[in-house]
């Protein structure tokens, strides 16, 4: 499974998110490479599923096929856990 | 296996859109053995990259050299010398990570065969792409670096009073911290990263030094755009990668419910002692 973590600039938040990602990935058993970027990159990615923020979201839908999962706070392991199982 | 086998290559030019998407549908007609993993503008290049082989590009790449530079229409020369670098059977050192896969499975159980083959690729990239020194938290932030008040205007004033220790010492300039606020204004609060926890940072277009870390706690929490903020933590990157550890670190610290609260009511000496251990 393949799965982005996305933000502004792709460097920080981005990777925080990722980290996120990856530990619940871990809890829920599920293998996945999840990579970190900016936003205009991700845009048309083809991937699993896409885990950003709610304001960028509305940029990234349109252009991909996959889920796109909206986290309000990044650190967030439980949002991003409830959330995931949401759509899984 | 079949797709492992298959050279992965990465499409380079100037925006990482319209030129890659052409060269992408030229090279898969012409070249089945290769599989397109992604297309980038030069930028995004290092940050972004899914293990690859090989990165075509329009554009002259010279930090790197396993760069092969073709026109955005392909050329008769391009596409025959293509044929020459993209034979099925490559050098030794590029199928090193799929030969030592090989021989693991043989002696070994493998539990996850993909993430594996990942971590091999990492292991065996070329010089030229292993990342740079990794600075743990401990070296990015010192007691210089912390500021502690009762109160600030709005989240701007917020973000410029973090950035002036780093200002000062010169590692990093305006342009960066103006970035930072940009970023705000352009995406949104996400930079709250937890309850009252804002990581400001830009992405790293020179203006940074060195990769850095300051903090401005104010008692008083100030509005971003909807959400009450305490903690400020300036984050200056010089790449995309080379604050992984120091940020890994810090999420620990800030993941945990106490210490984060207790961030919010220390002094600089006891916030500095927080980050610190959080190795």
């Amino acid at each position: 499974m393949k799965i982005l973590a996305v933000c502004g600039f792709g460097v920080g938040s981005s990777m925080i998110l990722r980290m996120s990602v990856e530990k619940v990935c871990k809890d829920l058993g599920i293998s996945a490479t999840v990579e970190n970027t900016d936003v205009s990159s991700a845009q048309g990615a083809q991937v699993d599923y896409i885990f950003t923020s709610e304001e960028l979201a509305s940029q990234l839908r349109g252009t991909v096929s996959c889920p796109v999962i909206t986290i309000k706070k990044y650190m967030d392991k439980e949002e991003v856990k409830t959330k995931f199982q949401e759509v899984l | 296996m079949e797709e492992n086998q298959k050279q992965r290559v990465v499409l380079v030019c100037p925006q990482g859109r319209a030129v890659a998407h052409m060269l992408r549908q030229q090279l898969q007609k012409n070249f089945p053995s290769i599989e397109v993993v992604g297309t980038y503008s030069i930028n995004q290049l290092s940050s972004n990259a899914a293990p690859y082989d090989l990165i075509i590009s329009t554009m002259d790449i010279p930090h790197l050299n396993n760069v092969i530079k073709v026109d955005p229409f392909l050329s008769v020369r391009d596409i025959k010398y293509l044929q020459e670098v993209l034979r099925p059977s490559q050098n030794f050192e590029d199928q090193l990570d799929l030969k030592i896969l090989e021989l693991v499975k043989k002696y070994a159980t493998v539990h996850d065969e993909q993430k594996l083959q990942i971590e091999l690729q990492e292991l065996l990239k070329p010089k030229e792409r292993k990342e740079r020194y990794q600075p743990m938290l401990n070296e990015v932030i010192n007691i210089d670096r912390i500021q502690v008040i009762d109160e600030i205007s709005d989240w701007k004033e917020a973000i410029k009073l973090a950035s002036e220790p780093l200002l000062n010492e010169g590692t990093i300039d305006e342009d960066y911290v103006s970035a930072m606020i940009g970023g705000v204004e352009k995406y949104g609060p996400y930079i709250v990263l937890a309850d009252e926890f804002a990581l400001p940072h830009a992405s790293n277009q020179g203006g940074v030094k060195e990769i850095a870390i300051s903090v401005l706690v104010t008692k008083k929490p100030v509005d971003l755009l909807g959400q009450a903020v305490k903690v400020f933590m300036v984050l200056a990157t010089i790449d995309n990668q080379s604050h992984l550890k120091a940020l890994a670190s810090l999420t620990e610290v800030i993941g945990d419910d106490d210490l984060l609260a207790a961030i919010k009511d220390g002094t600089k000496e006891e916030i500095l002692k927080i980050l610190e251990g959080g190795e």
